[in-house]
C-alpha cells in the first residue's frame, strides 16, 4: 500500500455493481485483442531473447505465482546493474491510467512495454543503446515468430518491429484479468466467502482511508474514472529518505518530491516486498508503515492509531484479495514449447501461414 | 526478502538460505556483490571448486550419460544456444535463444541433500524420476569464493539429470555436492 496524503477519492465502495469475475477488459481501438495476438503476446512476455543476452524476460521479474510481481526488493538489470525500485504486479492493468511508479507520462502499456527493453535507468533488458532493430531481427531469424506476427498483424504485413511487440505484449497483458478473489466473491453476495476478520478488515480498509487512495474494485486510485494521471501519486508521511524523489525527478517540482503512483492491492499478500523501493517486507510492517510519524505536513489522515489487532483485521482482509485461479490460470503461464497453432489460425485465412505453424519444431 | 538478505550476510561460510516456499531466483542479487581482494576458500565439500575439469553439455536426454559429473569435482562447462540442447522437461525460465544452456547427468550412491552450486545464476532444474525437484534451499555461495548461486535437493540414489538454462556465456563453472 502506498501514500493517503491529498488523496480526494470516495472512502466508501463504489457505488455501482461489483464487477463481475469475467468482466471484460479495455482495449484502445488501436490495437484492438484477438486469440492470436495474445498468445503472441504471451510467447514474447515468457521470451529471455527479449533480453540482450537471452537471460531475461518480462516473467523473470513478473512472476504469476507471485501475482504478477518479484520476491527481491528491486531486481538487477541483465547484467547485474542494480534495480530502482520494486516490480508492481500486472492484474488488471488494463484499467490503469498511470503505469509506473514515478512516471505519470508513463499512460500506455504500449509505452511502458519498451521501458525495461531499451531504458537505461535503470538498465534491465538491456537493448538500449544496441544496433537498431536488433530485437525485431532477432525475433525475425525465428522459426515461429515471423508466422506469429503475421497472423496476429495482418493489417501491418506481420511487421516484427518495436512497435508491433510492445502491442502484443500490451494485448497479452490487458487480458491478465484478476476478478475473482474470495473478496470479490463476497462482494458479489456470497456472504461466507471471506472470514469475519476479513469482513472486520474492509471495514478498518475504509474507516482508516485506505480506500482513499486504493480505490475501487483494483485497489488504487490510478484506475479511477476520471483521474488524471498525476492526481493519482501520493506521498506518505515519511520522511523522505533522499535516495528516490519520485515523481520530482519527472516535474522537478519540490511539492512532488516522495511522491510516488498507488499501487494495487490485489493479490498483495503474493507480492511481497513492498513499497516502492522494496524496503518492507510484510503486510503488517506495510500497513505500519503507512502510519509511520515523523512528517509534520503529513495528511492528518495518516496521523491516527492503529492497533495490532485492527492491523491483524486488515491483513486478513488483504489476504481477502488473493485470486487463486489468476495466479494458476494456464491461459498466463509460460507458454509449452514449440510454435501454437491458433485457433483462429483459419479465420486469419492464411493456409501457408498454418501450414507453417503446423510444422515448426 | 530482507530478513533473507540479512541471513546471508550471517551465514558468511556458507550459503545464504531461503525459504523452499521461494523458488529459486536466477537474479537472486538483492545484495550487491562483495569487493573481493582476495579469492575466500570454498565451503567443505567444494574444496575442489577451482577445479577445471572440462565436460560439454548433452543436446538431448538421449546422450546426457556421456556429460556425466563426478560429485565433488569442479567443472567448467561448455554450454551450447538454448535451441541446441533439447531439455527434457521445460525449463520455468527457459532463456532465448542467444542464451545459453546445458544438459547433465550425476549419480547419487545413498539418499540425501546435494547441492548444485554455479559459478553464475542460470536457472537449474534437477530432474529425478523425470520430474522436476523441488529446492529446499537456494541462495548466493560464501563471497569472493566465486559461487556466484548454491541450490540444495533432497535426492534419491540413482542418475539425475541436471538441466542448466538461462546463461548468458557458452562456458559455466559448475559443481554438484554433497550439501555442506
Amino acid at each position: 500500500m502506498i501514500g493517503l496524503v491529498a488523496c480526494a477519492s470516495s472512502v466508501a465502495p463504489v457505488a455501482e455493481p461489483w464487477p463481475a469475475a469475467d468482466m471484460q477488459a479495455p482495449f484502445p481501438a488501436n490495437n484492438a485483442p484477438t486469440p492470436i495476438k495474445i498468445e503472441l503476446g504471451r510467447r514474447l512476455f515468457y521470451d529471455g531473447d527479449l533480453s540482450w543476452d537471452g537471460t531475461m524476460s518480462c516473467a523473470t521479474c513478473h512472476e504469476q505465482k507471485r501475482g504478477f510481481a518479484d520476491p527481491n526488493k528491486t531486481r538487477p538489470g541483465f547484467d547485474g546493474q542494480p534495480g530502482e525500485r520494486n516490480i508492481q504486479t500486472l492484474a488488471n492493468v488494463a484499467w490503469f491510467r498511470s503505469l509506473t511508479w514515478g512516471g505519470p507520462h508513463v499512460d500506455t502499456l504500449e509505452h511502458q512495454a519498451l521501458i525495461p527493453i531499451e531504458g537505461f535507468v535503470p538498465v534491465e533488458m538491456g537493448f538500449g543503446g544496441k544496433k537498431e532493430g536488433a530485437l525485431a531481427q532477432r525475433l525475425k531469424d525465428q522459426a515461429c515468430y515471423p508466422a506469429l506476427f503475421k497472423a496476429a498483424f495482418p493489417e501491418k504485413q506481420g511487421d516484427i518491429s518495436l512497435d508491433t511487440i510492445a502491442m502484443a505484449l500490451s494485448v497479452f497483458q490487458r487480458s491478465l484479468v484478476s476478478l475473482d478473489s474470495p473478496y470479490d466473491r463476497y462482494r458479489r453476495g456470497e456472504a461466507l466467502a471471506i472470514s469475519d476478520q476479513a469482513k472486520r478488515g474492509e471495514t478498518l480498509f475504509n474507516d482508516k482511508q485506505c480506500a482513499s487512495c486504493h480505490a475501487g474494485p483494483h485497489f488504487t486510485d490510478a484506475a479511477l474514472a476520471g483521474r488524471t494521471p498525476y492526481e493519482t501519486f501520493h506521498r506518505l508521511a515519511m520522511p523522505l529518505d533522499g535516495k528516490d524523489a519520485g515523481l520530482q525527478r519527472i516535474t522537478l517540482k519540490a511539492e512532488d518530491a516522495g511522491k510516488f503512483r498507488t499501487p494495487g492491492l490485489r493479490n498483495v499478500a503474493l507480492s511481497a516486498p513492498y513499497m516502492h523501493d522494496g524496503e518492507v517486507a510484510t503486510l503488517p510492517d506495510a500497513i505500519w508503515h503507512h502510519y509511520a510519524m515523523g512528517d509534520a505536513q503529513a495528511d492528518l489522515r495518516l496521523k491516527q492509531t492503529v492497533s495490532d489487532a485492527e492491523v491483524g483485521d486488515l491483513v486478513a482482509f488483504l489476504n481477502a484479495l488473493t485470486d487463486e485461479g489468476f495466479v494458476r490460470n494456464p491461459a498466463f503461464a509460460l507458454p509449452p514449447r514449440g510454435c501454437p497453432v491458433p485457433e483462429d489460425m483459419a479465420l486469419a485465412g492464411d493456409e501457408a501461414v498454418s501450414q507453417r505453424l503446423h510444422n515448426s519444431p | 526478502m530482507r530478513g533473507l538478505i540479512a541471513l546471508g550476510i550471517a551465514l558468511s561460510s556458507a550459503m545464504a538460505l531461503a525459504a523452499p516456499a521461494f523458488a529459486q531466483q536466477p537474479n537472486m542479487a538483492a545484495k550487491p556483490e562483495a569487493v573481493c581482494t582476495a579469492e575466500a576458500k570454498p565451503p567443505a565439500g567444494f574444496e575442489d571448486w577451482n577445479g577445471k575439469a572440462a565436460i560439454t553439455t548433452a543436446t538431448s536426454a538421449e546422450h546426457v550419460a556421456h556429460a556425466s559429473l563426478a560429485l565433488g569435482k569442479g567443472y567448467d562447462a561448455t554450454l551450447l544456444n538454448t535451441p541446441k540442447v533439447a531439455m527434457p522437461v521445460q525449463p520455468e525460465k527457459p532463456g532465448g535463444s542467444v542464451a545459453h544452456a546445458g544438459l547433465f547427468s550425476f549419480t547419487v550412491e545413498t539418499a540425501g541433500s546435494y547441492t548444485v552450486a554455479l559459478g553464475t545464476a542460470a536457472w537449474i532444474d534437477v530432474l529425478e524420476d523425470g520430474k522436476s525437484l523441488e529446492p529446499t534451499k537456494f541462495g548466493h555461495g560464501p563471497e569472493c569464493t566465486g559461487i556466484r548461486k548454491m541450490v540444495v535437493f533432497p535426492m534419491k540414489p540413482g542418475v539425475h539429470t541436471l538441466q542448466v538454462s538461462a546463461n548468458a556465456a557458452p562456458t559455466l563453472k559448475l559443481m554438484v555436492a554433497k550439501a555442506p
